[in-house]
């Protein structure tokens, strides 16, 4: 009895060398991870053309050495739930984290983050710039995080728009702007050595508003080339209350986007502006895509490049994100590996930014991690073209829900509204079909994958009430 | 006919109300002062005019007369209007109806085509042999347009009616418009205006509402005196201006994530601040500042009457403004909000030999001023009025009081539109609290706790641990009206 139980411990022993050696070994074999972040940015990059004649020279030679994807989805249609549900693979209906003001570190204590993820399993996490939401950093979730603030601003703000729903050209160098730092801090981290492997992690803020770039961006796309996109008339007049409120009511914007744009005849010079912004953006990861070409990673290293969702400019007399519609929940997402993506593919499956989590576990050799809420898209890097039958999920506030497969785009509203549109008639979703009895089986399959669990938002920060109390007595001192 | 019948009913309550009235006054009273115990009103207001006075903690802004008046009153730090919109707000408070009722909810619709049988406060007083007396804006006035005509007045309110006009009329050519496209009554807009106080509009008022209390001082009188300032156009003489330097004043400027957790429906400034700048900010809030300075010193001339004709002692002064008034607050300005600057106004009532200076931290409303003055002097009000009468705070200010205010403005969405939409936003506070509802809760929902957050700057009903609160808020604002 002794003498097997001691041999049992032996085995064990030796077994655990032999998997510490098989780790070590795979270690040095592990791609590095370069994690690219655009804010705000949705379809209208090069690969993806959703603007025809939109400038992303650095973008289209990432696609070609990997795979974009036309049909990616945010989890949320705005910055932090966005990023949060894709970096903790926690859905915002289940963490209750739906708005930008919701802390997410307090109500998910023990969530492991991406970043975190490949840190618990020997890689090095260094990032620069957005990644998280400015305003819930994460320091458990990076060795090391760059943080650079601050880019010029024209004489006169805003110069055409309002507040920071603003545009115009800057007559300053890109050397000048946070995202040239942002981007260097990643060009500094490339050109040095590291033992470890890495998940490098880039958030580049443009094009989130204002869109203040340097002037050379802005003459890539003379005025009078501007298209601006299709609408009918009266698109609101099908859509349910909740989503009209939606377009004319947008979370620390105005309700009077559209209003503003058309009165002021801006149209044309705010797609400019975001062309603008995107161009510059590009030209920044094209710097940063530059460097780990001359770098000692460029063969070992996966590059996930996404955006946080989508954007309207005037769909659906909507501007910005927040809203449920394709404009809104639809954004870039291209993906580099070596080896594992034929070059210069494209996938029409519908995936979710939540995938990249799982997915970038599974590309790296890293170990299951079980209880995400998303599924790695491994099988389509290797063939786009397989079968695959899962919707993308986009929450935007609680209990409101957009189910989208690659034909049908649902949508349910928290007072049980809907609206349906069919992709394969209807791209710009112009006529919501959700009260046609023939569509009651398509719907009520499609219902079927709203999330079960709506979580109750999380408490309100009270650092955030100190935050404004103070902003105002700096400027006021007497009007509290 | 109502009218003729009161008169009759309260031919006999003028008999025993002296009576009651002696128990409120210090001194003695032998038969002729027994005379004198009928009260006058003297009923002031204000327009567009918020709390950003001297005596209620804005000590920036030079108001010496309010708070000279102040001094000797009774100061509501809690009360509140019924709409923040000039004309349903006026209607409420001289009806004693809540907008509700009244069904004036724009500056365009008259009460008298809804409730033709009301009887204001002031006919009240005149129906029981007062001496009713108007100067100024006291009913609806389009403001700058309607001076000098008697505006959306209720003529068989009043035995007599001013209507004041002075130089700024004639000088509005000469105003500096921050806000160009939007209408004057709606603008930021100022003049630094030459000349003295007496030419213009509201030195006018002062001063026939002086002569209306020499000419009628040995008779009961309900004088309703309506200053048109600060209303904008910001126009007052210049040492009023002189009074702010530009670089001393100090513009709201509010934390950017301010916004992301209020209902868009709120805001009745979009974009925030009309998207001017600091600079044109400062140039409007001084301009509004010294029109209060103005009309303050405007208000002192007849409280200075009052004293040198004696009437002091006899009178009960009211003070008061139709709403409130955002100046940047969340990017706000003006009325038409539910946010605390728009639907608090200062309320000051003087109550010779019973007031004293102190303040009161009960949630008031407008409408109780009508219930009030009428308990003063004895009149009986219509059994239908739904203020209530202040008088036992006004004796004890920290009295036991569990009436919250109720505000409420209206929303017009897609405007002109085959889908047009009018809806309420509703809003009832208590000490404590603030709660909103935009469409019946439809279009959004605020909870402000004014204990810690004086500001309103965090919505708690985003918050799960405040949803027994919302509950019992929601309950309250629907005791203020029929739910459809």
């Amino acid at each position: 009895m002794r003498n097997k139980k001691n041999w049992k411990a032996i085995r064990l022993v030796f077994l655990m060398l032999i998997f510490q050696n098989i780790i070590t070994a795979q270690q040095t074999a592990r791609p590095n991870v370069l994690f690219i972040s655009l804010d705000d940015l949705n379809d209208w990059i090069g690969p993806l053309n959703g603007y025809k004649g939109v400038k992303t020279p650095n973008m289209d030679k990432l696609a070609k050495q990997g795979m974009s994807f036309s049909k990616a989805y945010c989890a949320a249609p705005l910055c932090n739930p966005s990023r949060v549900s894709l970096l903790t693979g926690v859905r915002p209906s289940t963490s209750g984290v739906y708005q930008n003001q919701h802390p997410w570190r307090p109500t998910m204590p023990d969530v492991i983050t991406l970043p975190q993820y490949f840190m618990a399993n020997g890689y090095d996490a260094y990032g620069a710039g957005k990644i998280f939401h400015e305003t819930f950093h994460d320091s458990a979730s990076w060795r090391k995080f760059h943080q650079v603030l601050g880019s010029p601003k024209p004489e006169k703000v805003p110069t055409n728009g309002f507040a920071n729903f603003d545009w115009a050209p800057l007559n300053a160098n890109d050397e000048e702007m946070e995202d040239y730092k942002i981007v260097q801090y990643g060009i500094d981290y490339l050109n040095e050595k590291h033992e470890s492997p890495f998940f490098l992690a880039i958030g580049i803020r443009k094009p989130h508003l204002p869109w203040y770039v340097p002037k050379k961006y802005f003459d890539l796309y003379p005025l009078e080339s501007i298209v601006v996109p299709k609408i009918i008339e009266n698109d609101l007049s099908d859509i349910p209350a909740r989503g009209k409120e939606m377009a004319h009511s947008t979370f620390g914007g105005s309700s009077n986007d559209h209003k503003f744009i058309l009165e002021n005849d801006q149209w044309k010079k705010a797609i400019q502006g975001y062309l603008a912004a995107i161009s510059f953006a590009d030209a920044q990861l094209g710097r940063l895509l530059d460097a780990l070409g001359r770098s000692a990673y460029k063969k070992n290293t996966i590059i996930v490049l996404w955006g946080d969702h989508g954007w309207h400019l005037g769909e659906k007399e909507h501007w910005r994100k927040f809203a449920l519609w394709e404009e809104a929940i639809q954004t870039s997402l291209i993906v580099v590996a070596p080896g594992t993506i034929k070059p210069n593919s494209v996938c029409g499956r519908v995936v979710s930014l939540m995938d990249i989590y799982p997915t970038l576990i599974e590309l790296c050799g890293l170990p299951e991690k079980k209880g995400l809420e998303a599924k790695s898209i491994l099988p389509l890097l290797k063939n786009p073209r397989l079968e695959w039958n899962y919707p993308a999920i986009t929450t935007y506030g609680r209990n409101n829900h957009s189910v989208r497969t690659e034909r049908w785009h649902y949508i349910r509203y928290s007072d049980n509204t809907e609206e349906l549109y069919d992709h394969n008639k209807d791209p710009y979703e112009w006529k919501n079909i959700a009260s046609e009895q023939k569509y009651a089986d398509t719907i009520k399959n499609l219902a079927t994958w709203l999330p079960k669990i709506n979580a109750a938002p999380p408490p309100v920060d009270t650092s955030l009430l100190r935050q404004r109390q103070q902003m105002r007595r700096d400027t006021m001192g007497i009007k509290d | 006919m109502t009218p003729c019948y009161l008169h009759k009913t309260f031919s006999f309550i003028w008999i025993i109300i002296p009576v009651f009235l002696t128990s409120l006054n210090t001194d003695r009273s032998n038969d002729q002062q027994e005379q004198k115990k009928k009260y006058n009103v003297l009923l002031i207001m204000a327009d567009d005019l918020n709390n950003d006075m001297e005596c209620y903690g804005n000590s920036f802004v030079k108001t010496p007369h309010l708070d000279r008046l102040a001094n000797s009153s009774i100061r509501f730090d809690r009360a509140y209007n019924q709409f923040p919109l000039c004309s349903p707000s006026r209607v409420s408070m001289l009806t004693g109806f809540r907008p509700d009722v009244t069904g004036v909810f724009d500056l365009q619709k008259l009460f008298r085509d809804n409730i033709p049988e009301a009887i204001t406060l002031p006919q009240l007083f005149k129906n029981n042999g007062y001496f009713s007396a108007r100067v100024g804006k006291i009913f609806h006035y389009g403001v700058p347009g309607g001076i000098g005509t008697n505006g959306q007045d209720d003529s068989i309110s009043w035995n007599q009616r001013v209507n004041p006009i002075g130089r700024d009329k004639a000088e509005e050519s000469k105003l500096t418009i921050l806000t160009p496209g939007r209408g004057l009554g709606a603008s930021l807009t100022y003049l630094i205006a030459d000349g003295e106080d007496e030419e213009q509009t509201d030195g006018i008022v002062a001063k026939e509402a002086i002569q209306i209390m020499e000419n009628n001082k040995d008779k009961p009188f309900f004088l309703a005196v309506g200053f048109y300032r600060p209303h904008c156009p910001y126009v007052a003489p210049k040492k009023y201006f002189d009074l702010y330097p530009l670089d001393k004043v100090s513009v709201v400027k509010e934390d950017p994530s301010d916004w992301n957790d209020k209902p868009q429906i709120a805001k009745s400034t979009d974009p925030l601040n009309y998207g001017l700048d600091e600079t044109k900010l400062r140039e409007a809030l001084r301009a509004y500042y010294a029109s209060i300075s103005f009309m303050d010193a405007q208000v002192g001339k007849v409280l200075d009457a009052l004293e040198r004709l004696k009437l002091k002692d006899n009178t009960v002064v009211v003070f008061c403004s139709d709403h409130g008034y955002n100046v940047g607050q969340h990017g706000q300005w003006m009325k038409q909000s539910l946010f605390e600057n728009s639907a608090r106004v200062p309320l000051i009532i003087a109550l010779p030999g019973l007031t004293n200076g102190k303040s009161s931290l009960r949630t008031v409303e407008l409408l109780d001023i009508y219930p009030t003055l009428a308990e003063l002097c004895g009149l009986k009000p219509p059994i239908n009025i739904q203020g209530k009468s202040l008088l036992p705070l006004i004796k004890n200010p920290n009295e036991k009081w569990d009436k919250p205010a109720y505000t409420q403005v209206q929303r017009i969405i897609n405007r002109d539109k085959p889908d047009q939409k009018i809806i309420m936003g509703r809003s009832v506070r208590t000490e404590r609290w603030r709660y909103n509802e935009w469409d019946e809760a439809k279009m959004g929902v605020e909870l402000y706790d004014h204990q810690n957050d004086p500001g309103e700057f965090i919505n708690l009903a985003v918050d799960a641990r405040y949803a027994s609160t919302v509950k019992e808020m929601a309950i309250l604002l629907r005791k203020s009206y029929a739910t459809k």
